[in-house]
């Protein structure tokens, strides 16, 4: 006869959040605003959680030895920051090498295209070692099965490549041979090639400009930093104090470990803001649902009583009032985890960009963990903000309750 | 005896000082007796009327409701006999107001659908010869179903409720055709569809009666069910409650209008909590 299935006491919830739209709108949006909120906030930290750790994985070294006064520009080189050239101008590879503490030590020369008609792009040129390098040559390797040769280069994730696999630095076209994962540093937007291409790279470099290049006197022997592994026992202060009492003048020091660590530092700061914000609206959020859900229990005495009256258990009353909660929760955390995901996912590389920090966005699977988490945290915050609604409905003579006032 | 109260009282406390609502109260009602309550407003009726059907435990005393403790029961025990054994005409309007009346008289079948809902109400017993003349016999069901002998003093009585039973078919579909049997005979089935708001205090009342008959009560209890009606509306709900009540039902009606008096077989009255028989 009717087209539609008839009443249950399941479907009790549901329709009682039909007939208020209004008020069921209202709950929805503050849930949706908490989720979106919760999940924003979760999804941010779990990236830049990753961006941290990928960023100490790159920066292998325990010390880098750089020209007096760069070490701004090596940092900014670890981090995201500009591509910049400097260099040594004395040989001095093997010379630190030669310190007590100094396990393992590999020379790294950078040099910045122009962001001109002769590149495609600025990017940052990274020359390394393949034969000593501890630092770059096993992530390249864990992703590019081969030897890069002389003229070839390697790309960070962040470099655009010509659909022919090629790109054009210093009006000279390189060949591609790999481009790598992102890692939310620095490296995502440098080229890599082997200290045997550094010299041409110089020597392009100069035919095109002389400002902010090495000049080719030096471009055999270029070096722009040493990065040093400790024997175990040694500090990095330690070993760049006597470096530093040597007769090896005009040296600098990085503390990768201290760049890793004063990044660590800005992003729990950030990451406490974004965990008092939640909470803050968390409360609040809780509030008003509590406020809402009492007085609607309150408006709805008779509804109950009637119930109570054609043979509702205490339980069934409880159901139907967490049964409404849950399911606003339910559907404000879908809304709110779906807007919330238009924003993170689709702008994740902006998101990266403006909050300077290193930002690598999460695998599916810890996204998926985290939106039913979220989804969980909403319905779980709805049922809560029912629940002394519900308790007072479940307690023995609610009918008393019920009928207060008549 | 479906219904025995036995010193039955319950206290409450106002500004620190104990008073009984209901104080000592005997009461026995069997199986198609139609009993009036009548008493100024708070002198406990509406508490008895809680108390025998488990909405309120009493301080002392005892119910028995169908030969079972009320107080020994736990909420689901409690629950299921106020759904299957009670139906509660209550004095405000308790539709609930998101439902159609359908789904309104509907949700009392529903509540316990893992329990078995045999409604072989005593309703089946009312004979279709009841309603084969104009529908608007005056007269008295006994116990046993037949027609009395007509008592010229009673006001017009509708023919008894004809309702067919659902015992045999639980299925959606059965429920429906209960629920429209029922408002057919309480002659609003045109409003099946209509949502509370949109009903008359008539009406509203007519609903909530089909909705108290729905599982087939043995015991209807009607909480002041003409309080807010006019005359009319008045003699259609009583004509409704006597003709249930001759089905078979025991009927426990509180009330202070006098209109609705006639219809009942005894008159007892509460005053400060006590119950005697009228005078």
């Amino acid at each position: 006869m009717a087209a539609i299935p008839h009443i249950t006491l399941g479907r009790l919830p549901l329709e009682n959040l039909r007939r208020k739209p209004f008020r069921t709108a209202s709950l929805i949006v503050v849930v949706a605003i908490l989720a979106a909120s919760f999940f924003g906030g979760s999804i941010l930290a779990l990236n830049l959680n990753k961006g941290l750790q990928s960023m100490e994985a790159r920066l292998g070294a325990d010390l880098m030895v750089v020209p007096s006064g760069s070490q701004g520009k090596a940092e900014a080189l670890l981090t995201n920051g500009n591509p910049n050239t400097f260099y040594f101008t004395n040989d001095i590879g093997e010379r630190v090498s030669d310190f007590d503490g100094v396990e393992q030590a590999t020379e790294q020369t950078y040099i910045a295209s122009l962001a001109a008609e002769c590149c495609d792009e600025k990017v940052q040129i990274v020359g390394f070692n393949p034969r000593t390098d501890f630092v770059i040559e096993p992530w390249i390797a864990s992703q590019y099965d081969g030897t890069l040769g002389e003229g070839e280069v390697i790309v960070g994730s962040g470099i655009n490549v010509s659909a022919d696999n090629t790109i054009k630095l210093y009006n000279h076209v390189f060949p591609v041979k790999a481009q790598l994962a992102r890692t939310a540093t620095g490296l995502d937007s440098s080229v890599f090639v082997s200290d045997g291409t550094v010299p041409d790279m110089v020597s392009y470099a100069n035919k095109v400009t002389t400002r902010g290049t090495i000049p080719a006197e030096y471009a055999d022997r270029a070096v722009s930093s040493v990065l040093v592994r400790l024997r175990p026992g040694y500090t990095a202060e330690q070993v760049a104090g006597e470096i530093a009492k040597s007769d090896l003048k005009g040296v600098g020091f990085v503390y990768p470990g201290g760049v890793t660590s004063t990044t660590k530092s800005s992003l729990n700061t950030m990451l406490a803001y974004v965990a008092v914000f939640l909470v803050v609206f968390w409360v609040l959020a809780l509030i008003v649902m509590l406020a809402v859900f009492s007085s609607s229990v309150n408006e709805r005495k008779k509804e109950f009583a009637s119930l109570c009256i054609m043979g509702a258990t205490r339980g069934m009353l409880t159901r139907i009032v967490l049964g409404e909660s849950a399911l606003i929760g339910l559907i404000g955390g879908v809304v709110g985890i779906a807007s919330a995901s238009l924003v993170v996912f689709p702008f994740s590389g902006a998101i990266g960009k403006e909050l300077e920090l290193p930002y690598l966005q999460a695998g599916v699977v810890p996204c998926l963990l985290l939106i039913a988490g979220s989804l969980a945290f909403a319905v779980v915050t709805g049922a809560l903000a029912s629940l002394a609604s519900a308790f007072r409905l479940g307690r023995p003579e609610a009918y008393l309750t019920l009928r207060e006032g008549e | 005896m479906l219904l025995e109260a036995r010193g039955l009282t319950r206290e409450f406390s106002r500004r620190g000082r104990t008073f009984a609502a209901v104080d000592h109260v005997d009461l026995k009602i069997d199986g198609g007796d139609f009993v009036a309550i009548v008493g100024r407003s708070g002198n406990g009726k509406s508490t008895l009327l809680n108390m025998v059907c488990g909405l309120l435990r009493p301080s002392s005393g005892t119910v028995l409701v169908d030969g079972r403790n009320v107080a020994e029961l736990d909420d689901r025990e409690l629950s299921l006999l106020r759904n299957r054994v009670v139906g509660f005409v209550t004095q405000s309007q308790t539709l609930l107001p998101n439902l159609t009346v359908m789904d309104n008289v509907m949700l009392p079948a529903v509540m316990f659908p893992k329990e078995p809902l045999d409604i072989m109400s005593s309703n089946d017993d009312a004979s279709d010869d009841a309603v084969a003349g104009d529908g608007m016999t005056a007269g008295k069901t006994s116990d046993t179903g037949d027609m009395d002998v007509v008592d010229p003093d009673m006001p017009d009585v509708i023919a008894p409720m004809r309702v067919e039973p659902v015992g045999q078919d639980r299925s959606p579909d059965g429920y429906e055709k209960r629920v429209m049997a029922l408002l057919a005979d309480l002659g609003i089935a045109d409003l099946a569809g209509s949502h509370p708001r949109e009903l008359s205090g008539g009406e509203m009342r007519r609903a909530s009666i089909a909705r108290a008959l729905m599982n087939g009560p043995r015991l209807l209890i009607a909480d002041e069910p003409t309080g807010d009606l006019d005359a009319e509306s008045t003699a259609v709900v009583m004509r409704l409650l006597r003709s249930v009540a001759d089905g078979g039902t025991a009927v426990l009606m509180v009330t202070h209008d006098a209109d609705a008096l006639p219809y009942a077989d005894r008159i007892l009255a509460m005053d400060a909590g006590k119950l005697t028989e009228s005078a």
